[in-house]
């Protein structure tokens, strides 16, 4: 039995061959494959069913952005954007752009807070009575959380004299001796506190009125030369995020939200800028929003001091005794004054150039999100450590900068500086830049959405805290809790300067901008991937149907897939509330249980590793082609051997024993074949280092043997039904029905209709292999390679893979070494008759129109016939438009037909073994 | 019309593998002339099939030169070959008809690739007649007998009106009776069109009806036997029986 198997091996090894490697390549084919498409697969739990459309459908973060409670509970914390500072690069983002079925991706990359000084003029004017030596102190106190927190402030004060007139600097004049009543104070300020207020001395005569010009404030011209008033000056916090004006627009109508100013232009660029000195800097075009979220008031209290009455008080304040002196004295209230920051907002963004300025901001900081600890009923926000070592710069005067007072409250988030080296390059350009205000929007002229299902909009306000008990109500007077110029606040301020991605690039500079203070936010610094999040909206989503869905997913999935990126479904969210326990701060505020607006999301998506099951239908496309390729060639081999195998049951064989006989043929070949798989497998996987345990590259031999028992059962049973009078017929005889011959393509075309079931087989790969290419083809065609669409009711989104096109190509190539096979299998079988028409004068080129026809035939049958399934199933099944459709059935039959034809060269190639000498002596 | 087919030491050698070659022709030489009808004789392995595929141009000889009528066979091209080969006939003995095809079909294969002058199915038609075969143009080889196929086989030699007919034991494969009748048509088809006919045959009988039995053995021409007369018939008889069974 062994030897029946074995001698058609040796009697034709170049077919055994070709046998084996077929089983070879797709055996390894499509272990292989199956590695490459391992891919992430979505797992969506949960639907939506109202409330669908949001400002966006997914929201794009760095990797483990989300935190273990977003995770744990399907949420997603309102404040999603504060203390991610990059983690998404430009390759990444331009990668998500081009995502099929992404209408817009909108970018935010954070870049910090910047801190523009503000001051202003405060007359005194009011105040002065007709004393000869007055002394008035402005007490600055900042009120912020419902007045519960209470910052003081450095006071300011002015000294004004009737006795004496002053010179220059403020010298006054005593006779010939002038004394500078307003060194003193200065000279003893504490610089290196960055939270010690020194504040100013501003001192004035009534009898040289205008000499005052050289205190500060009539000296920057915030009160008029001869006013007698003092300077009141702040650093305001405000924080700067990148956009792309042109998906900002799309996502949610920014630009039509712009109340002064112009809106920013797509490629605006950075300008370099020159100072009247010839100093270069590099300004960024940004936008501000009209409305600061900043939550505080400056309360002025204007006190008339009692000045003792043996004080000599002009000699003091020349004096080093000038500070305590004057901190010293008690006052009477002359008057309060008020300012909201939002008025200090409005005065900043009148001077625009100070917006950043004409001047380059030195530095910005940058802050980390806030930790949680967990409870049952509420989140307890941690206390981050900021030592006041952080505050240290190179580039202040006493090494320390002064941040707003607020900032030595109780902290939630890490704070990082990133300083710049402050230094002038060749073109004489200083590396830090600035900001040129260019327009004004206003943060409530954007759309609103579905109050139900608001997703987190960040972008521009901050997330509503809502006191949730009594004593919280009380102490907030009943409304929210806002951002305080407290950077490391609990609740973040919003961005309100807002640049494009080209303009915040001069900032992320290494070489110019250092990292440090705390050590998470340090590291949640990401310069070289700045953008912090995406927000995506899908194209064709219209609400919670199916469909809709089904396109929000794919969507979802792609970006996951090419990019690695969190991905969460927002589509769909609706407000969940939070319980959030701030512990009591360091001023005033008591502790508060506040409700914040986190989002549940509607459907929450979890990634894990799979393969495609398209793709695998697809990989398993090669095997059947294989299987079929096979087939024909053992059952040619049985029809071969039909004589044989009758006179091997004349003596006595059984049906069982010619069925195992005919199998073990096929194995033998399969055992091979996948033996030398496996091996070519292992190295293909360690040469490429393709994703794949080196033992997967096993399965291989298994593959290999069952792929060749299967094709092997139909041909061996058929052998078994055998008589042993076959042994005296004919292997191919002619058809009953004679028709009417015409020419030599009519004598190709007869050659395949007289072995129907040889041609079917032999063409059925071809339409396999045509029709899955026809669809992968026309969806890549027409919907850019994913397609989302219901089918019998069910969403379904196909996304065509590279691998998956390489699985098609791979189908129509085996398909046409079957369509070789064929055509090598009747040349063979009909040996006798092609001489026969040689000798009857027949030239070589003849025969070969038979063969090349015989090709094209198949081909045409199998390509046309794969044509229009692949258009049927696209079209009906599907929703591939035709006109697409037609295309990519056009390439593909013409694809599957020049493979038919490329492939009957092969068997081409025989004929001219075909001598009378040769075949006949055969016979 | 007849061609006279002259063969000037014609050679052939076989390589049968592993270096060892069979000389199937050695140094062979003979004339025949037109409208004759000439027997190749010879047991199996003589070289007589070797012989009529050198002169049909179907193998190429390694030396020695073949004329038939004006073309010098052993000189064409391989491009030139189908056409000298469809001035001449040729008849094997397995018949080697088209399975496939209808007998009429089969007659007229030779004529498919090409453009004629006349109407082809007609020309089948008249063949089959010729060959006794009228009525049977619709049948497949399957549902003919040995005899009947041959006859298909010789129809179609003849569709191209060959100056030369090639038979390869044409009888072979069919019982004495019938091969007296094949034998008999291919005289009567020499009387009527004046062919040269070559007959390769290991049968005595057969050859004893040719004009002439030329006999081979181990590549060479052992014998050259005119038959004229009933008793030249009688020794060739004797000679091929003698030397067959030898």
């Amino acid at each position: 039995m062994e030897r029946f198997a074995l001698a058609q091996f040796r009697s034709r090894p170049s077919r055994t061959a070709a046998l084996g490697l077929a089983i070879l390549v797709a055996a390894v084919a499509f272990v292989l494959l199956t590695a490459a498409a391992q891919t992430s697969r979505l797992d969506v739990q949960g639907t939506v069913k109202s409330n669908y459309r949001a400002a966006y459908d997914v929201l794009v973060r760095p990797r483990q952005s989300a935190n273990r409670l977003e995770i744990s509970r399907r949420l997603v914390r309102p404040n999603f954007l504060s203390g991610v500072f990059g983690g998404i690069s430009f390759p990444q983002y331009e990668a998500v752009k081009r995502i099929a079925g992404v209408e817009v991706a909108a970018p935010i990359a954070n870049l910090g807070f910047i801190f523009p000084v503000l001051n202003f003029g405060f007359s005194v004017e009011p105040y002065l009575t007709r004393e000869p030596v007055q002394l008035i102190r402005l007490r600055l106190t900042w009120l912020a959380n419902n007045d519960t927190s209470r910052y003081q402030d450095a006071s300011q004060y002015v000294y004004y004299t009737r006795r004496a007139p002053m010179l220059r600097y403020m010298r006054e004049v005593h006779g010939a001796d002038t004394l500078s009543v307003c060194t003193g104070f200065s000279a003893t300020a504490n610089l290196a506190d960055p939270f010690a207020r020194s504040g100013y001395l501003s001192c004035y005569s009534s009898l040289t009125p205008g000499v005052g010009h050289d205190n500060v404030a009539n000296f920057l011209g915030l009160l008029p030369p001869r006013a007698v008033g003092a300077e009141i000056g702040m650093q305001f916090p405000l924080f700067v995020s990148a956009i792309d004006p042109v998906q900002e627009a799309r996502l949610l109508g920014l630009d039509k939200a712009i109340v002064s100013g112009r809106y920013l232009r797509p490629t605006e660029p950075v300008r370099l800028l020159r100072t009247s000195a010839g100093a270069g800097y590099r300004a960024s075009p940004v936008i501000a929003s009209r409305k600061t979220f900043v939550d505080e008031r400056l309360r002025i209290t204007v006190e008339r001091l009692h000045i003792p009455p043996d004080a000599r008080v002009s000699q003091t304040l020349a004096s080093r005794r000038a500070r305590p002196f004057l901190t010293s004295l008690s006052g009477r209230v002359a008057d309060r004054a008020i300012i909201g920051t939002q008025e200090l907002y409005d005065r900043l963004l009148r001077k625009q150039d100070v917006v950043g300025g004409s001047l380059a901001s030195a530095f910005y900081w940058t802050t980390s999100d806030v930790r949680y600890r967990i409870r049952t009923k509420d989140l307890a926000p941690a206390p981050a450590d900021n030592p006041r070592s952080i505050w240290r710069t190179p580039v202040s005067q006493g090494g320390f900068w002064s941040p707003s007072i607020e900032n030595q409250d109780v902290q939630f988030r890490g704070l990082s500086p990133h300083i710049s080296s402050w230094s002038f390059d060749k073109h004489n350009t200083i590396n830090a830049p600035g900001f040129d205000l260019v327009g004004q929007y206003d943060p409530e002229r954007l759309p609103g959405f579905s109050p139900l299902s608001q997703v987190p909009l960040e972008t521009y306000y901050p997330p509503r805290l809502e006191p949730a008990d009594a004593a919280s109500k009380v102490a907030l007077g009943g409304k929210p809790l806002l951002p305080t110029q407290n950077l490391g606040d609990y609740i973040a301020q919003p961005p309100l300067v807002l640049t494009t991605l080209q303009g915040i690039r001069p900032w992320l500079n290494p070489k110019y901008f250092s990292a440090g203070g705390n050590r998470l936010a340090k590291a949640q610094w990401r310069p070289k991937a700045p953008i912090s999040a995406i927000r995506i909206r899908v194209r064709g989503v219209t609400g919670p149907d199916e469909l809709s869905q089904a396109r929000v997913r794919a969507v979802a999935q792609q970006i996951h897939e090419k990019t690695g990126l969190q991905v969460d479904i927002t589509a769909g969210s609706s407000p969940k509330p939070l319980l959030v326990d701030l512990p009591a701060g360091k001023f005033g505020r008591p502790e508060l249980l506040l409700r914040e607006g986190w989002s549940k999301k509607g459907a929450s998506i979890s990634f894990l590793r799979a393969v495609d099951r398209k793709s695998l239908a697809l990989f398993g496309l090669v095997l059947v082609v294989c299987a079929f390729f096979l087939g024909n060639g053992a059952l040619a081999s049985v029809r071969a051997r039909r004589s044989e195998i009758g006179t091997l049951m004349t003596l006595g064989w059984s049906r069982g024993r010619v069925f195992a006989a005919v199998l073990l043929e096929l194995l033998l070949v399969g055992v091979v074949a996948g033996a030398l798989g496996v091996a070519l497998a292992a190295l293909v996987v360690v040469l490429t280092s393709l994703d794949l345990p080196l033992w997967r590259t096993l399965l291989v031999l298994p593959l290999a043997v069952g792929l060749a028992l299967l094709a092997g059962l139909l041909p061996a049973w058929l052998a078994s039904r055998g008589s042993p009078l076959d042994a005296i017929r004919p292997a191919v005889s002619g058809r009953e029905r004679v028709r009417r011959l015409r020419g030599v393509v009519g004598l190709a075309l007869l050659g395949l209709r007289r072995l129907p079931v040889r041609t079917v087989i032999g063409s059925s790969g071809l339409v396999i292999g045509v029709a899955a290419l026809t669809i992968l083809l026309a969806i890549q065609r027409a919907f850019q390679g994913v397609l989302v669409d219901t089918l019998l009711g069910n969403a379904i989104s196909v996304q065509v893979r590279s691998s998956d096109l390489l699985a098609a190509a791979l189908t129509v190539t085996l398909a046409g070494l079957g369509v070789a096979d064929v055509l090598y299998l009747n040349l063979r079988e009909r040996a006798a008759e092609f001489v026969t028409l040689r000798t009857v004068g027949w030239s070589d080129r003849h025969l070969a129109v038979v063969v090349l026809v015989e090709g094209l035939a198949l081909g045409l049958l199998g390509g046309l016939t794969g044509a229009a399934l692949g258009i049927g199933i696209g079209a009906l099944m599907l929703g591939v438009p035709l006109g697409s459709l037609a295309l990519a059935a056009l390439v593909a039959a013409v694809g599957g037909v020049v493979v038919a034809l490329v492939a009957s060269l092969i068997p081409l190639s025989q004929l001219a073994r075909l001598t009378p000498p040769t075949v006949l002596a055969e016979e | 019309m007849g061609v006279a087919v002259e063969v000037e030491s014609v050679s052939k050698r076989y390589e049968i593998g592993e270096g060892s070659t069979i000389v199937a022709l050695d140094s062979v030489s003979l004339t025949v002339p037109a409208a004759s009808i000439v027997a190749i004789s010879g047991p199996s392995g003589s070289g007589k099939s070797t012989l009529l595929h050198v002169v049909g141009a179907m193998d190429r000889a390694d030396s020695g030169r073949v004329v038939v009528g004006s073309t010098e066979v052993t000189a064409l091209s391989r491009r030139e070959q189908p056409a000298y080969r469809r001035t001449i006939g040729f008849v094997f003995q397995r018949f080697h008809l088209l399975a496939a095809l209808s007998a009429l079909d089969n007659v007229i294969t030779p004529l498919l690739p090409y453009r004629t002058d006349f109407d082809k199915p007609e020309r089948g038609k008249e063949l089959l007649a010729a060959v006794g075969l009228a009525g049977r143009e619709a049948s497949i080889p399957s549902r003919l007998s040995g005899g009947q196929q041959q006859r298909v086989a010789i129809a179609r030699a003849l569709v191209n009106q060959p100056g030369l007919l090639l038979a390869d034991e044409p009888t072979g494969n069919l019982d004495s009776i019938t091969s007296a009748e094949i034998m008999q048509l291919l005289l009567d088809l020499r009387g009527e069109r004046e062919m040269t006919i070559l007959v390769a045959t290991h049968d005595p009988l057969v050859a004893s009806r040719c004009d002439r039995v030329i006999r081979l053995g181990d590549g060479r021409v052992v014998d050259d036997v005119e038959v004229r007369r009933v008793e030249d018939q009688a020794e060739v008889l004797e000679r091929i029986g003698r030397l067959d069974v030898g």
